[in-house]
């Protein structure tokens, strides 16, 4: 009863946030609550003339643009729902060294009304040292904890070949260190807890759209390290987790299997330069085999403007017969554009490739099938903060 | 007739070369401040970087760090970060969000003008700002210039 009371005062402190961007903090019994929020509406549009074809239960050429909630933009129209969310997050301060924080999110690609990804508790040892407990998003690559917020990533939706995962969040405990060496500043994050994932949208893409799959990922153990000098950065991740599935895929995760990832990334914002890096590989030996994926973008900001040219590529490795491996690209052109420090809109063009051997993105018989050998998305995005 | 006519292209080229400069050499130098009871004595690039971008949450000194961001209508704040940390404050503003909707960090307090980055300096400690130099007087301490 007082966990449903705090939740929806949270949430009351975010709403409030959006009513009223002037009224974003209030004092009530000695306890400082504090609302914020973010809004991206996307509008998107699956190029080409050519005839819908069904795989999986979606109309195809299709995009997806979010594995995690299955966000999918199919052939037919404008669409709107696959990347537009609403977000309310409010945060209650005890004193300066315990808190607690939730955050909600209502989006259009999920069946939910409302996904509760962040219920934090915070506990602050000193300037350098915080412990956080509950629940969070998982830190797997640079942009993963705020794949939510528009505004905080150069693209209309993250690149989909490194962002694409069945489990995006953890109950657990991590421990927050930063500090500065030299001319270096560095932020350390430890974590531990697990996830499972009732009626998976990850799994929806390879198993038809109508289809249930819960995921499980137990004994997560895992860091970061970023480490940050003028206009370079780089990150280091290492995850292991046990993964199962209650519905198994064709590509099977029976009973407990280890997986073990590990990522690099790598950024330099230099005078009017922006370039991105991110490399992943994922070793599932006890399932099927592996993943490998990488990202590269490059960007030249003109004052407000930031036209960019991103690649990524993902390739899977499948022990028994590599013929069966998923291998698909994107390459992606971007605009956008600083309406202010708290808003932004954006347009792209995404070009997805298929570059595997056997039929991607459909559950028909593998002698049967037809490939969708590629699509093209265009999309329009408008990011807020408040 | 001639001397004239030199005259006017004399002021011209110099009304090109005035239009072509770029517009952070016409503008105030940058100051970044703190409280004038303050034990802080001087920031250098890196430090003052790492705080407004919330890299680092103490000053040398160990105590707490306090940023105080000018309003985001104001050039200033542009020309702050542009001149600092190769980010427009579009950017940083961006930079500040992905920590504040992650646990990591809260953004830089906001003031709503230089006199009130001043009045905000001497009121909380650890508080450090940035103002134009035409706005220094006694109840501030400079603790870095920002070229």
């Amino acid at each position: 009863m007082c966990l449903i009371r705090l939740l929806q005062t949270l949430a009351l402190a975010g709403l409030l946030g959006l009513i009223a961007p002037s009224v974003q903090a209030v004092e009530v019994g000695g306890i400082d609550f504090k609302g914020s929020g973010f809004l991206t509406l996307v509008a998107g549009s699956v190029l080409g003339s050519g005839a819908a074809q069904s795989a999986s239960g979606y109309n195809c050429p299709c995009f997806i643009s979010d594995y995690a909630e299955a966000g999918v933009y199919e052939k037919g129209g404008l669409q709107w729902q696959p990347d537009s969310k609403l977000g309310l997050q409010g945060t209650a301060a005890f004193n300066d060294s315990y808190s607690v924080t939730s955050q909600i999110v209502m989006r259009g690609a999920s069946s939910e009304n409302v996904d509760i990804e962040w219920l934090y508790g915070d506990i602050k040892f000193n300037d350098k040292l915080t412990l956080q407990v509950g629940r969070k998003r998982l830190p797997l690559f640079y942009y993963s904890e705020s794949q939510d917020v528009g505004l905080s990533f150069p693209w209309v939706h993250l690149p989909p070949q490194l962002y694409g995962w069945e489990i995006v969040n953890y109950n657990g405990a991590n421990l927050l260190y930063k500090d500065q060496w030299g001319d270096w500043s560095s932020g350390m994050n430890i974590f531990s807890g697990s996830e499972s994932l009732k009626n998976s949208g990850y799994w929806k893409m390879y198993n038809g759209k109508n289809t249930r799959t819960d995921s499980h990922w137990s004994s997560i153990l895992g860091g970061d390290l970023s480490l940050n000098n003028d206009w370079f950065e780089t990150r280091l991740l290492y995850i292991q987790s046990d993964i199962q599935n209650t519905t198994p895929p064709a590509l099977v995760f029976g009973n407990n299997t280890r997986q073990k990832i590990y990522g690099i990334s790598f950024n330099v914002d230099y005078a009017q330069w922006v370039a991105r890096s991110e490399f992943l590989y994922i070793n599932r030996k006890e399932s099927y085999g592996g993943d490998h994926a990488q990202l590269y973008g490059l960007g030249y900001r003109i004052g407000k403007l930031l036209p960019m040219v991103t690649y990524t590529n993902y390739r899977q490795s499948v022990i028994v017969d590599q013929t069966l491996a998923e291998a698909h690209s994107t390459t992606s052109l971007l605009l956008r554009y600083d309406l202010n420090t708290s808003s932004d809109i954006k347009l792209q063009y995404d070009h997805w490739q298929n570059h595997a051997q056997s039929p991607f993105f459909t559950t028909a018989s593998p002698n049967t099938a037809v490939p969708i050998a590629s699509a093209n998305l265009l999309s329009v995005s408008y990011d807020k903060v408040f | 007739m001639f001397r004239a006519l030199q005259s006017h292209r004399l002021y011209r080229c110099a009304l090109v070369w005035l239009l072509l400069l770029p517009s952070s050499l016409l503008a105030d130098e940058l100051l970044v401040v703190t409280g004038e009871k303050s034990s802080l004595t001087a920031l250098d690039k890196n430090q003052v970087r790492n705080i407004f971008l919330g890299k680092v949450s103490s000053l040398p000194d160990g105590s707490n760090a306090a940023p105080v961001d000018q309003p985001e209508s104001s050039p200033l704040r542009d020309e702050f970060y542009e001149k600092l940390t190769h980010h427009s404050a579009a950017e940083a503003k961006a930079h500040w969000v992905k920590l504040s909707f992650t646990g990591r960090g809260a953004p830089p307090r906001e003031s709503t003008s230089s006199s009130d980055t001043k009045r905000m300096v001497n009121s909380m400690p650890g508080a450090i700002g940035y103002i134009e130099k035409s706005e220094l007087d006694s109840s501030v301490k400079v603790v870095f210039t920002v070229k």
